[in-house]
């Protein structure tokens, strides 16, 4: 009884906020763009899978995928390669330095994070500072903003911390006796992190890749600020259908299938377990 | 023969110092024990064997060799932990086959030696057991093994019987005694409990204040500590200031509050030096009788209490002192408890008084 009036209020919030949105997005999805207010066809009635037909048929959609995979594949793997041995550094650190590390790897939440993009294009821009610093040592400038690159340095920016958390709770649960006993067994400090350490911090390897890897996939604001006209990525063909060619029920159906996309790979691997 | 040796160990903290200049050698297939309550040094010495912590001063040689310098990974000494430390995503034979692995050992003779040490241990059919599944005296069981199987010239075990149930303890106890012999491995084990010292070790070495307080057989120890100190650690009650009367071979001593006894041994000092005696209490005996003779004194029982396989008095004597005994319950005596305030005499031969020098 108690329990259930304690459970209420989240299963109101899940209902309300959660379920009905997916809900009315999928009955979206499948309605055809009008002009008009609202500028679809009334919700179930005569409902059509047009815009699910276009989504594979125009190649639009899936290279805008694809292109989304590539710099959430790519962008989370850096999270990774820099976030772990920071994780790992801040969890071996004394005492009284950890907390003063970890507030560092959250500070940058104290400000908005559009700030904090924007910030990146004064550092990428042609004559911004990485490139007067290149030339003040001689070094040819870069074309750096709008490229590529710029979407995985600001992707990589902008969620390292929610790859650096996850790893550090892993990896600040760790026993030492059990790199001191690989060690004492003949394993080298890096054999010793190879067979013992990286494996038992495999669960905060997954949360941190889950955690980056999924909201970069959406990402909008970053390839719109940082990347190329041509780095259409699904988050960039989201924001199109809906804002600029308020075809709305497009827009609905793209982010029913990047839902789709990404719910699917877990609930598999969730069966597996 | 010489296996071990420690020369001048110092381990400095800061301004703190948990090993002071420590000399230490130890004889090539024994059973060492280092003994010693908390801060002692002892886990640091313990440590410092295995490499963990690099000492300020003084050299480690073992076989001949200075290790002082080798990281843990490059000696041939390996540890069981306190806490165990066994690989919890590793099976029972994987944790066991880490080391063998570390030296590249050949698959087929890792496997081989893998199952002759499970059966060492008796836990060859948990072989593919998680660490988790297992209870406390396999999971002691296999560190013993994991530790054994790169063939290590010293064996270091870290409170091996600590994290163990009172029943279990023993049969763990008889266990490492018998892979010890089986083995014919250095063993070198640290534990508080001074019980678990006399019981496994070849030798002890009795720490305190990072220094080794005395060196020598459990019984040693045990019977001619060198110290109040070690003789107040390993159980000793009654230790009581004295005086000596008569020097030589056999003293006689004023104890005080007791008055002139006989002792079997050579007094520390000259005649009117001061000194402390231990009266081990199972060697003092407790009659009804007012008897009278040498090392015999009347008193008053304050309390006894039943112990199971002893009763313990404490008796107040008339010269003033207190003295705790403890009576062996052989066959049918019962509890043999005595009320409180019975006359009784306290006798003990001039071989239970143990001379302590100041």
């Amino acid at each position: 009884m108690n329990r259930a009036a304690v459970l209420a209020p989240v299963w109101l919030w899940l209902l309300l906020f959660v379920a009905l949105p997916v809900v009315i997005v999928a009955a979206l999805s499948f309605s055809t763009s009008i002009p008009g207010v609202p500028p679809y066809t009334p919700l179930l009635q005569a409902p059509e899978t047009s815009n699910y037909a276009l989504l594979t048929d125009d190649a639009f959609y899936l290279n805008a995928a694809l292109k989304s995979l590539a710099v959430a594949g790519i962008s989370t793997l850096f999270c990774l390669l820099i976030g772990y041995p920071m994780a790992l550094a801040i969890a071996r650190a004394p005492d009284r330095w950890r907390s003063l590390l970890l507030l560092g790897v959250m500070l940058p939440f104290w400000t908005g994070f559009l700030l904090r993009i924007t910030a990146w294009i004064g550092l990428l821009r042609d004559e911004g500072w990485i490139n007067v610093g290149l030339q003040a040592v001689g070094l040819p400038a870069l074309r750096l903003l709008y490229t590529d690159f710029a979407m995985y340095v600001g992707v990589t920016y902008a969620y390292l911390p929610f790859m650096i958390l996850p790893l550090y709770a892993r990896l600040s649960r760790r026993d030492p006796a059990l790199e001191e006993a690989a060690a004492d067994l003949g394993a080298s400090p890096w054999t010793a992190f190879r067979t013992v350490t990286l494996p038992l911090s495999i669960p905060g390897i997954v949360a941190g890749l889950a955690l980056v890897f999924i909201p970069a996939m959406g990402e909008y604001v970053i390839p719109e600020l940082l990347g190329g006209p041509g780095a259409q990525t699904i988050g960039r063909a989201l924001w199109n259908e809906f804002f600029s060619n308020r075809d709305w029920p497009m827009a609905a159906t793209v982010a029913n299938a990047l839902l789709l996309a990404l719910l699917l790979p877990m609930v598999a691997l969730r069966a597996r377990q | 023969m010489a296996d071990l040796e420690v020369a001048g160990l110092t381990v400095r903290y800061g301004p703190a110092v948990a090993l002071d200049q420590l000399n230490l050698t130890i004889n090539s297939g024994e059973m060492f024990v280092l003994l010693g309550g908390s801060g002692s040094g002892k886990t640091t010495l313990l440590r410092a064997l295995g490499g963990f912590i690099q000492p300020t001063a003084g050299r480690i040689v073992l076989a001949g060799q200075d290790i002082t310098g080798l990281p843990p990974h490059r000696r041939p000494v390996n540890t069981t932990f306190q806490s165990y430390a066994l690989f919890p995503h590793m099976s029972v034979a994987d944790n066991v086959g880490f080391g063998l692995r570390r030296q590249g050992m050949a698959r087929a003779d890792i496997a081989s030696r893998v199952a002759s040490l499970l059966d060492l241990v008796r836990l060859r059919e948990f072989a593919g057991r998680k660490p988790d599944a297992l209870s406390g005296g396999q999971r002691q069981r296999v560190a013993l093994a994991r530790a054994l199987a790169p063939r290590p010239r010293l064996l270091l075990l870290d409170e091996p019987l600590s994290a163990l149930d009172r029943s279990l303890r023993e049969q763990t106890r008889q266990e490492l005694l018998r892979v010890q012999r089986e083995t014919g491995t250095t063993f070198v084990l640290v534990t508080h409990d001074q019980d678990e010292a006399l019981a496994m070790a070849t030798r002890i070495g009795l720490l305190h204040q990072g220094r080794l307080a005395q060196v020598g057989t459990p019984a040693d120890i045990y019977e001619r500590p060198a110290s109040r100190y070690v003789a107040e650690f390993m159980g000793a009650a009654n230790i009581l200031p004295a005086t000596v009367r008569t020097a030589g071979a056999r003293a006689t001593l004023d104890l005080d509050g007791i008055g002139p006894t006989q002792a079997a041994s050579t007094a520390p000092g000259p005649a009117g030096s001061a000194l402390h005696v231990a009266l081990r209490p199972e060697r003092l005996r407790i009659a009804l009788s007012a008897a009278t003779g040498v090392n015999t004194a009347p008193g008053t029982v304050v309390d006894s209490a039943y112990r199971g396989g002893t009763v313990d008095h404490h008796v107040r004597l008339d010269g003033g002192a207190t003295l705790l005994v403890s009576q062996p319950l052989g066959d049918g005596v019962g509890a043999g408890l005595l009320a409180p305030g019975s006359a009784v005499a306290v006798s003990w031969p001039p071989e239970a008084c143990v001379l302590l020098a100041e």
